[in-house]
């Protein structure tokens, strides 16, 4: 024994050497949630493609700057889109337009004039109402409005290409240009529009806290000179901030609630602070040993896996709980006897947590894979701690102040065992039955990731605000076009254009964008070609001259006989937006992306783009959504899984009868937990599904604990059960406060789950 | 493209009803219609023969114009809150919605401000000059910033009238010019008649026209 002790002391100090060391080194603890999802697809270009699109669009943010005078709406914006400009963290910020922009489009659409046509214009001519363009410009030319002169008739006689440009589906339409800044009136309302491309990324922590500080130091400057002035924002970051701030906000809240509540525990119990230095010393040595081997295995640690996996080794407060519970009572007797009643009882709760925790390696998220290493070894640690050093460093004398205590703890076994209590016992089963049968009726499945978050309301608000004012909304789906070439990509979205436009008008999604909207493929520009000439020029362009007496032909030479492509798309052109739907373009083949707005039926978008080879709807909000409903139902499985795992070791010690009798309180506490939680309407989601696996190890413990316990030494270990269950609530079931619905429903699980598991813990003793 | 359009009707506009700074005209109150002919001569440099229309006009202020060309083509144009279109033939060539183009509404707004006499919109981008009195006046309307893409492609516009406005004439920057001449103006406080109605209210098209 004595080497054991020693040998643990070598293990731990060399733990700590190897943690000083790789500290020193410096250990780059993660913080980008999207690492902790797992890598599901394996084709590396289409991976790559998708991971632009996503930064592109993560990265967008879009402001409104608004005030019933215009002059302090178009300072604001300046100041704002200078600081955003000065502060380094964009990479591009876009507020004065260039005044020339038409004329720019113009000169980039001209020398190819006769291959653009307008949808309306196209299905005219292929239909043979060239009468109709024709009539049209005439009316035109003669019109009030006209713009018309000879030598734009001479170029392009029957102005098809300002029908072509005005029906352009510029994002920004419904702006004006207002002295070179492009803005809005709503009522008395002047908005001015600043578009900007971050630098960094935005789901980290430090560059979140980095932009938001600089940007509310900028609008805080802007309302102090112009109280009324109003700035409306929409972008990932500042939903991103806004959750990370709550959760900080949140969990050193709950942290303080959750350490004072347990140092009063164990104060009014021990009427000593011995027990809790004694358990942090447990706790403290297992997540050294856990951060050593993490970081040695792994090379960093995600902050996530480190925050969730203190939690799960604190666990092996329960194994503290008994031994230092052993101490109450006269009969105690000296450290090593208390660790030998209590030894059998936590060693099968370690072993039984510990199938729990390994179970959670074979889900395939990255994280998990961190956690379970993680929580495995820093809870054996912590229970090698509690069996070799605890007994070393406790106080040889007995606790004789806690007879009351132990009496008050010791309730919860005579209502099991006593037979005054039968039909209340009974009664109680029958209830929680009608009402978890109740609940299962109820029970709600929820995976929809963004359900689980909780999206700042005044953030949401100034969204919806943005859409209502620009039509402009932060969609995150779009459809990934693959082809041999650019062409052939273009042609794809030709194709694709009618099915998504009658997908329009039918509601399933609100709009879409695509690079043959602005630049279409050569193979359609040559059509177009051949259609103007046969249709319009040669049936009607001579009488047409005549009537408006223009003499000689038309300058068709002026034009150019190549076709546009997007490469003619420069960084500073007004279409230069359109440059970020080209992906990929190289030998191995082209990536368009299309984007799409306000998807409200995916699954009609999944199905027209099945309809066309080498396109995909990508729904990276709905991805997660189905990747956690499939961990759901494999964290189920697992559940299922290290209960079956659990069983040999219980049966080898318990016999069939005995191990199933141990089973019972745990499997109460998983199967009514979310029905009776669903009576609440609180739904179900891998979340939950995580906090039960907890809930089976807890059920475990507290089940062996009480078959484990002598008949003399009871008492102490149902009180031990009671300040396991008191400190899990305090630690876990404090996160139903949560305003993340996804940690709600965590700790409203682990709340539940733990008051079942310990309410029917004394049912696994026989005695 | 679409915005000079708008900038030369909104300019029309305006000036067929003249409220000029000075101008003794009278500004239209609500509920009442202006009903007219027009003659408009449009010299393109490089036709050898001017291009000539005539037409009538209905004007109603809040509700927007229609624009009836009568010869040499047949067409409709009428201009309201909610966009630009243009009828031939009884069937829609060309339809600018206001949602996919909000300066027309803005423009729209210029227009409404004119009638009720608010100049302020003009200002910012014509320097406005009138002569005259009031049995016989001249308004001149000169682009303060000849790079501003909105007036620009105007070199001068004249206004002259007495009691109404009689004629406009707009010099293009680049040589080309029109002149556009009211005749038979009448105020009136009656309804607009159902197809003028239909035709502002933005429902479908006549059928008639």
């Amino acid at each position: 024994m004595k080497i054991a002790v020693f040998a643990w002391g070598v293990v731990v100090a060399a733990a700590c050497v190897v943690l000083v060391l790789l500290l020193h080194r410096g250990v780059e603890l993660q913080t980008d949630m999207t690492a902790l999802l797992p890598v599901e697809e394996r084709d590396a270009l289409v991976q790559r493609a998708k991971q632009r699109v996503t930064e592109i669009l993560s990265e967008r943010i879009f402001l409104l700057v608004g005030d019933s005078d215009r002059a302090n709406a178009r300072a604001g914006g300046a100041t704002l889109a200078k600081a955003l400009a000065d502060s380094r963290m964009t990479a591009t910020v876009t507020y004065r337009i260039r005044s020339d922009s038409l004329k720019a489009l113009g000169a980039m659409y001209f020398p190819y004039r006769s291959g653009f046509l307008s949808e309306a214009d196209r299905k005219r001519l292929q239909q043979n109402r060239g009468g109709e363009i024709v009539n049209r410009a005439i009316a035109s030319v003669y019109g009030p409005s006209s713009i018309a002169d000879v030598n734009l008739l001479r170029r392009d006689p029957f102005l098809l290409m300002p029908e072509f440009l005005s029906t352009l589906p510029m994002p920004s339409a419904r702006f004006a240009p207002d002295d070179g800044v492009l803005s809005i009136r709503d009522g008395g309302e002047t908005w001015v529009l600043i578009i900007a491309q971050l630098n960094g990324n935005v789901y980290s922590g430090a560059f979140q806290d980095r932009f938001i500080q600089t940007f509310n130091a900028a609008e805080r400057k802007l309302n102090a000179a112009m109280p009324h002035l109003r700035v409306l924002r929409v972008g990932a970051i500042f939903y991103a901030h806004a959750g990370a701030n709550s959760a900080t906000r949140e969990t050193t809240r709950l942290s303080i609630v959750s350490l004072v509540g347990t140092i009063i525990l164990i104060l009014i119990v021990f009427r000593a602070l011995r027990p809790l230095w004694l358990t942090l010393l447990a706790i403290a040595v297992g997540v050294v040993c856990a951060l050593a081997v993490c970081l040695s295995i792994f090379g960093g640690l995600h902050v996530a896996a480190l925050l969730f996996g203190v939690s799960l080794i604190g666990i092996a407060i329960d194994y503290c709980l008994q031994y230092v519970s052993a101490r109450l009572g006269a009969d105690a007797g000296s450290p090593a006897e208390r660790l030998r009643h209590v030894l059998p009882g936590i060693t099968l709760g370690v072993v039984t947590t510990l199938i729990g925790y390994a179970t959670l390696m074979l889900a395939p998220f990255p994280g998990l894979h961190q956690l379970a290493v993680f929580s495995a070894v820093g809870l054996f640690g912590s229970f090698l701690t509690v069996v070799l050093w605890l007994p070393l460093f406790d106080s040889p004398e007995p606790l004789t102040h806690g007879n009351r205590i132990l009496a008050i703890a010791n309730l919860l076994w005579v209502f099991w065992k006593d037979g005054r209590y039968r039909r209340l016992r009974w009664g109680t089963i029958a209830l929680i039955g009608i009402m978890a049968a109740v609940g299962a009726t109820r029970l709600r499945i929820d995976d929809d990731v963004r359900h689980q978050q909780a999206l700042a309301g005044n953030l949401r608000e100034q969204e919806s605000q943005i859409r209502r004012l620009t039509g402009i909304s932060g969609g995150t789906e779009f459809l990934l076009v693959h082809a041999a070439d650019g062409d052939h990509a273009l042609q794809t979205e030709e194709a694709l254009q009618g099915r998504l436009t009658s997908a329009t008008q039918d509601g399933a999604i609100r709009g879409f964008e695509s690079l043959a909207q602005f630049v279409p493929s050569v193979a359609r520009q040559r059509e177009n070609r051949v259609l103007v000439h046969d249709k319009l020029m040669v049936p009607y362009l001579a009488s047409y001259y005549q009537r408006l007496g223009i003499t000689g032909a038309a300058l068709t030479g002026a034009q150019s006989t190549g076709y546009l492509t997007p490469d003619a798309i420069s960084e500073d052109s007004p279409l230069s937006f359109l440059r970020n739907l080209i992906l990929e373009s190289s030998a191995s083949g082209t990536m368009h992306a299309v984007l799409l707005t306000g998807v409200s039926r995916p699954d009609e978008i999944r199905r027209i783009a099945k309809d066309f080879p080498g396109v995909r709807f990508v729904d990276p909000a709905g991805d997660v959504t189905r990747l956690l409903g499939a961990y759901r139902r494999r964290a189920l499985i697992l559940i299922a899984l290290s209960a079956l795992l659990m069983m040999p070791v219980l049966i080898w010690r318990y016999g069939l009868r005995g191990s199933l009798r141990v089973m019972l309180a745990p499997a109460i506490a998983v199967l009514a937990a979310p029905t009776l939680l669903a009576l609440a309407g609180v739904t179900f989601s891998f979340f939950s599904a995580m906090a039960l696996v907890l809930v089976l190890s807890i059920g475990f413990d507290y089940a062996v604990f009480c078959r484990e316990a002598e008949p003399s030494r009871r008492s102490a270990t149902m009180l031990g059960i009671w300040l396991a269950m008191l400190t899990t609530l305090l630690s876990f079931g404090l996160l139903v406060v949560s305003s993340t619905y996804a940690v709600h429903a965590f700790g409203a699980t682990i709340l539940v789950g733990t008051i079942l598991a310990f309410a029917f813990s004394p049912i696994a003793s026989e005695l | 493209m679409i915005r000079s359009i708008v900038v030369a009707i909104a300019i029309a506009l305006l000036a067929s009803v003249c409220v000029g700074e000075g101008a003794p005209a009278p500004t239209l109150a609500a509920g009442q219609i202006l009903h007219g002919r027009f003659v408009q001569v449009r010299h393109l440099k490089g036709l050898a023969s001017p291009l000539k229309s005539d037409g009538t006009f209905v004007l109603a202020p809040g509700s927007g114009l229609i624009w009836r060309i009568e010869d040499p083509i047949k067409t409709t144009t009428v201009i309201t809150p909610a966009g630009i279109r243009q009828i031939i033939n009884g069937s829609e060539v060309q339809h600018i919605d206001t949602a996919k183009a909000p300066f027309v509404a803005h423009f729209y707004d210029m227009l409404n401000g004119a009638l009720m006499g608010n100049w302020e919109a003009m200002r910012h981008d014509f320097a406005v000059k009138t002569t005259g009195d009031r049995g016989a006046w001249r308004t001149v309307l000169t682009p303060r910033r000849p790079d501003n893409p909105i007036a620009g492609m105007i070199a001068s516009i004249v206004i002259n009238g007495g009691k109404m406005v009689d004629g406009v004439e707009i010099n293009r920057a680049n040589g080309d010019s029109e002149s556009m001449t009211f005749l038979d103006q009448t105020v009136s406080a009656a309804a607009l008649t159902d197809d003028d109605a239909r035709l502002l209210s933005n429902k479908d098209i006549s059928p008639a026209d």
